[in-house]
């Protein structure tokens, strides 16, 4: 037995103890960095060497010291995976929620300017006409209320056009999509994607030390699970397959393909892909949105979607398109009714200038060239506003010939009598229900679910919090386990240094022995 | 269970709650500052639905208001026009009770027929009332005077045939609807010069003049026929009063209906009101239980006049 | 019947025509209430008017015993005149103008009635029409509870595809 081989078991104390401090100092001074893992020191008993022993003949093992024989940290790949899944699905929520708050601002009919109050004030200017229909001022006022519908609905429609547009870039103008929302979020994604490859990369080239990278990469996951859902698979080699819509897009330290986007149609504007980086590209998935369920990109591209679950905005969109068509079309039928029986009928001049009944042939509302009116076309024909006379009051009964029987009854109003009936009209078009209420159904719908989606959202955020906290739990850095640590290896360093200060005293007699 | 909590999850959980309470704090501050407690459709999807239905229900009330009183005013015009014809009828009665008289000279005579004349002008005057620019004994002719007088007399009626398709109606309820106007030739009747033919108000006092002049002439047997012309005029110009009255009565009936009607909508609108202010289902129910006691009263009411006139005795008086 | 008879006939028969007056002052009475749409106040009148009637048929059954008729033998009024004549003119010509003013009233009254009718229909129908605003703007919020509308809702049947109209 040498001191000097205890002095260096000794002086393996020291350092090791003084290493594991620095590794309590470092996970300190890391204890806010954002998806730090805390460090833990791993010691074993380094192996020392078995000599006989010439007092019992005996091989007798002696130990050499401790060693480190790893830094781990707690990496919890399945902790990771369910958080990430959690906050794919949180994202997507609250980006839905955003859509549909944005939606009830538009909708907000209890504002000024709403569309159900200009419908109102139609009805009730049309009920006013019919006190005296031949009244010029009574036309203008029913002429101006037409026109105000029409521009509330205008003012909803340019308002979710721009909406959509910004969500999913507009048809009309194929640049615009890489700009929107939709564009962006491929962008990130595929440059996430390029990241977590070198990442893989570096960590298949460093054998040693990976920690650092593997919290980077943890990291890149995170912030991939807020763009969009994917599933991750480990590797022997620590790299890890990433595989979104069920197509491997990351492969060890190599990026496979990517993610493209392209114009869709009217019901899907938007049109995301997957595609290999060949020339030419061989297509993977042709539209991942019904693939996908998670992150913002899959709550953008529902939203811009006819055919996804839900209300989404696109939806919105078709049903005010489909409110404008019905009551334009419905209003222009009764202006210019002629069934053979009865006609409507507008005000004209008879050759002295005196007031008569004439053929109504001027729509109220403009008809485009393809027949289809919507909610941002849908206009008053300037012709009749600039003679409101031209409006059809009167409805009166035809003779052989297709002439009124009486073309001086201006004070006739039957033809008012039908505007007014649309007032109670069920539309089948419209789900059996009048204008009226089908709006204020879509409005309240509308309403519930953006608040039925809050709570959720709420309810999502605490799991995502609950995930993030068990999982901290176990590979955070608690200040005062480190302080605890901290102590134990000053303790045993101090320990140490006592055994070497002993070893030394010893060594002093043994030399100065043999003065 | 967790038995590590990290630092910095426990302070994320603050900081949510303090967001939290934050969010509350603005809510009821904005409830507090317009007094109104659905101010978007987020708030309070369903009640924020109510209003909607309660501001369309309010405008149409609204205009039902605005039609009564349209109508009130027409109905006030039509009465007064139709109370100085009665009057000027009952003056016409007097004039042919005087022509009667056989002892008349032709002077005598034909200074009454001048004053027919011009009554007979004045009826027509009446007849061609207008109110707000509309002639409101034309039907649906309004822009056309109900009544034109040819040089010879013949008075022809312009408006839509009471045949026809003349009501003006205003909306004041639900599918209720009041008709405001009759028909000139119901109420005035027509005269044709070049035949004697007509009817009505103007056929009498045309058939009067004709006689007055039949009773001026010199000759005996014309003379004698006029006299007992005039006579007949007598009986027709009662029949005429009739008429007249009758139209002034019925209109008369709508025009109370329309009274009815303003205050039964002030009453409901006041009630559809202050139920916007504070939406609660108990409101509502409250408005129909008061409904349906009126109903019930005005059922019972009904009972008492049928009971009144059958069992008492009063048609027993003979 | 006696000439004493006939004169306590003609004190019951003017307070007849009181009752008579009264009555169609209330039927005018209830006209007004009808219009300003108080409904308390109707059936207040009603009970009034039942009232009169009953004092009516009272006194009517008072003229029957008076007259010394076997029950439910109406005595009319101009059965009356017919038996006045017999003893003194002027009586009879009173109870003439008696029997005019009643048939006036009874005009009248009718006539009032016409109009009372009218306007209790006209009444009830917008009774029932304000009814039906109110559980309709009831019925359309019912229909919703906290999670949404219960019925199917309309957007979920509305297909993208824009129908002819």
């Amino acid at each position: 037995m040498s001191i000097l081989g205890g002095m260096n078991i000794a002086k393996t104390a020291l350092n090791v103890n003084q290493f594991a401090l620095n590794v309590v100092s470092n996970n300190i001074a890391n204890m806010n960095t954002e998806g730090y893992l805390k460090q833990r020191v791993e010691l074993a008993e380094l192996q020392g060497y078995t000599p006989y022993s010439t007092f019992t003949g005996l091989k007798i093992y002696r130990g050499g010291g401790v060693g480190i024989s790893d830094i781990s940290q707690y990496n919890n790949q399945i902790g990771l995976d369910n958080i990430n899944g959690q906050n794919s699905t949180l994202s997507s929520l609250s980006s839905e929620l955003e859509g549909l708050n944005g939606l009830a601002d538009i909708l907000n009919e209890l504002g000024d300017g709403a569309l159900s109050a200009a419908l109102t004030d139609f009805y009730a200017a049309a009920q006013y006409l019919t006190q005296n229909p031949s009244d010029s001022v009574l036309r203008i006022n029913y002429v101006n209320a037409a026109e105000t519908v029409a521009e509330a609905f205008n003012k909803i429609s340019s308002a979710l056009d721009d909406t959509r547009s910004d969500l999913v870039g507009n048809l009309d103008y194929p640049d615009s999509i890489n700009h929107s929302q939709a564009g962006l979020l491929v962008t990130e994604i595929n440059d996430t994607l390029k990241q977590i490859a070198a990442v893989n990369d570096t960590i298949l080239r460093s054998p040693n030390g990976t920690n650092e990278l593997i919290n980077q990469r943890n990291q890149l996951l995170q912030d991939l699970s807020s763009l969009v859902d994917f599933d991750v698979k480990t590797n022997s080699n620590g790299t890890i397959n990433i595989q979104i819509a069920g197509v491997d897009v990351v492969k060890g330290s190599e990026q496979a393909c990517q993610l493209t986007i392209s114009a869709g149609d009217d019901a899907n504007p938007a049109k995301v892909a997957i595609q290999t980086f060949d020339d030419p590209p061989k297509v993977k998935v042709a539209d991942i949105r019904e693939h996908i369920d998670g992150g913002q990109l899959s709550g953008v591209l529902n939203a811009a979607s006819s055919t996804a679950e839900g209300i989404t905005f696109q939806k919105v969109y078709d049903q005010i398109n489909l409110l404008a068509k019905t009551f334009a079309k419905s209003v222009n039928d009764i202006q210019m009714h002629n069934d053979g029986n009865t006609a409507a009928m507008a005000i004209g001049l008879d050759a002295n200038g005196n007031e008569i009944l004439i053929p109504s042939t001027e729509p109220l509302f403009v008809i485009p060239a393809d027949g289809n009116i919507n909610a941002a076309n849908i206009k008053i024909n300037q012709t009749i506003y600039d003679n409101p006379n031209l409006v059809a009051a009167a409805r009166v009964e035809l003779d052989a010939a297709g002439n009124p029987v009486d073309n001086k009854a201006i004070g006739d109003s039957d033809n008012l009598k039908e505007i007014l009936n649309l007032q109670d009209k069920n539309f089948g078009e419209l789900g059996g229900v009048t204008i009226a209420t089908a709006l204020n159904n879509l409005v309240t719908k509308v309403g519930l679910e953006a608040n039925d989606l809050k709570a959720r959202v709420d309810a999502q955020t605490s799991i995502v919090d609950q995930a993030t906290t068990n999982y901290a739990a176990i590979g955070g850095v608690n200040l005062d386990e480190e302080l605890i640590d901290m102590i134990k290896y000053q303790r045993a360093y101090e320990a140490a240094s006592r055994v070497v200060t002993a070893c030394n005293e010893m060594l002093q007699v043994l030399v100065t022995l043999g003065q | 269970m967790i038995t590590r909590v990290s630092t910095s999850s426990m302070q994320s959980n603050l900081v949510a709650q303090i967001a939290n309470n934050q969010n509350k704090l603005y809510e009821l501050q904005m409830q507090a500052m317009t007094g109104n407690k659905v101010n978007s459709i987020l708030d309070n999807p369903v009640d924020a639905s109510k209003i909607l239905v309660l501001n369309e229900e309010l405008s149409k009330i609204e205009s039902y208001k605005k039609n009564i009183n349209a109508a009130q005013g027409e109905y006030d015009a039509m009465d007064n026009a139709l109370n100085i014809v009665v009057e000027k009828l009952q003056r016409i009665n007097e004039l042919a009770n005087s022509a009667a008289n056989e002892y008349n000279t032709p002077e005598n005579l034909q200074a009454i027929k001048t004053e027919v004349t011009t009554i007979k002008q004045t009826i027509m005057d009446m007849a061609n009332t207008q109110y707000n620019d509309k002639f409101i004994f034309s039907g649906t002719n309004t822009g056309t005077p109900a009544y034109k007088m040819a040089a010879d007399g013949t008075l022809t009626y312009q408006g839509t045939p009471s045949t026809g398709d003349y009501k003006r109606q205003l909306e004041v309820a639900e599918g209720t609807y009041l008709t405001l106007n009759a028909a000139g030739d119901n109420v005035f009747g027509t005269y044709n010069a070049a035949n004697g033919t007509g009817s009505g108000v103007f056929k009498t006092i045309s058939d009067l003049e004709a006689a007055i002049d039949a009773a001026s002439s010199t000759d005996a047997t014309i003379s004698a026929d006029g006299f007992s012309k005039i006579r007949s005029s007598i009986t027709a110009t009662h029949e005429d009063i009739e008429t007249v009255t009758g139209v002034r009565s019925r209109y008369g009936t709508y025009a109370q209906k329309a009274d009815l009607s303003e205050n039964s909508l002030e009453e409901n609108s006041i009630l559809l009101q202050s139920d916007r202010s504070d939406l609660q289902n108990v409101d509502l129910f409250e408005i129909y239980s008061n409904l349906t006691y009126q109903q019930y009263a005005l059922q019972a009411s009904m009972q008492v006049g049928a009971m009144t006139l059958q069992q008492s005795s009063l048609l027993n008086y003979i | 019947m006696d000439l004493g008879k006939l004169r306590g006939l003609k004190k019951l028969i003017d307070e007849e025509v009181q009752l008579y007056s009264k009555l169609k002052s209330l039927f005018q009475e209830k006209r007004k209430i009808l219009i300003s749409n108080k409904v308390d106040d109707l059936l207040i009148v009603d009970e009034k008017i039942l009232n009169i009637v009953d004092s009516i048929k009272s006194s009517v059954n008072l003229r029957e015993r008076i007259s010394e008729q076997p029950e439910n033998k109406q005595l009319t009024l101009s059965q009356i005149i017919a038996e006045a004549e017999k003893y003194d003119k002027d009586l009879a010509h009173e109870f003439s103008l008696a029997q005019q003013e009643v048939h006036t009233l009874i005009k009248e009254i009718a006539h009032e009635e016409m109009v009372i009718k009218e306007l209790l229909r006209h009444g009830m129908n917008l009774v029932n029409k304000t009814l039906n605003m109110i559980s309709n703007a009831a019925a359309i919020a019912g229909e919703y509870n906290s999670a949404g509308k219960n019925t199917h809702s309309e957007i979920d049947r509305i297909s993208s595809v824009i129908e002819e109209v």
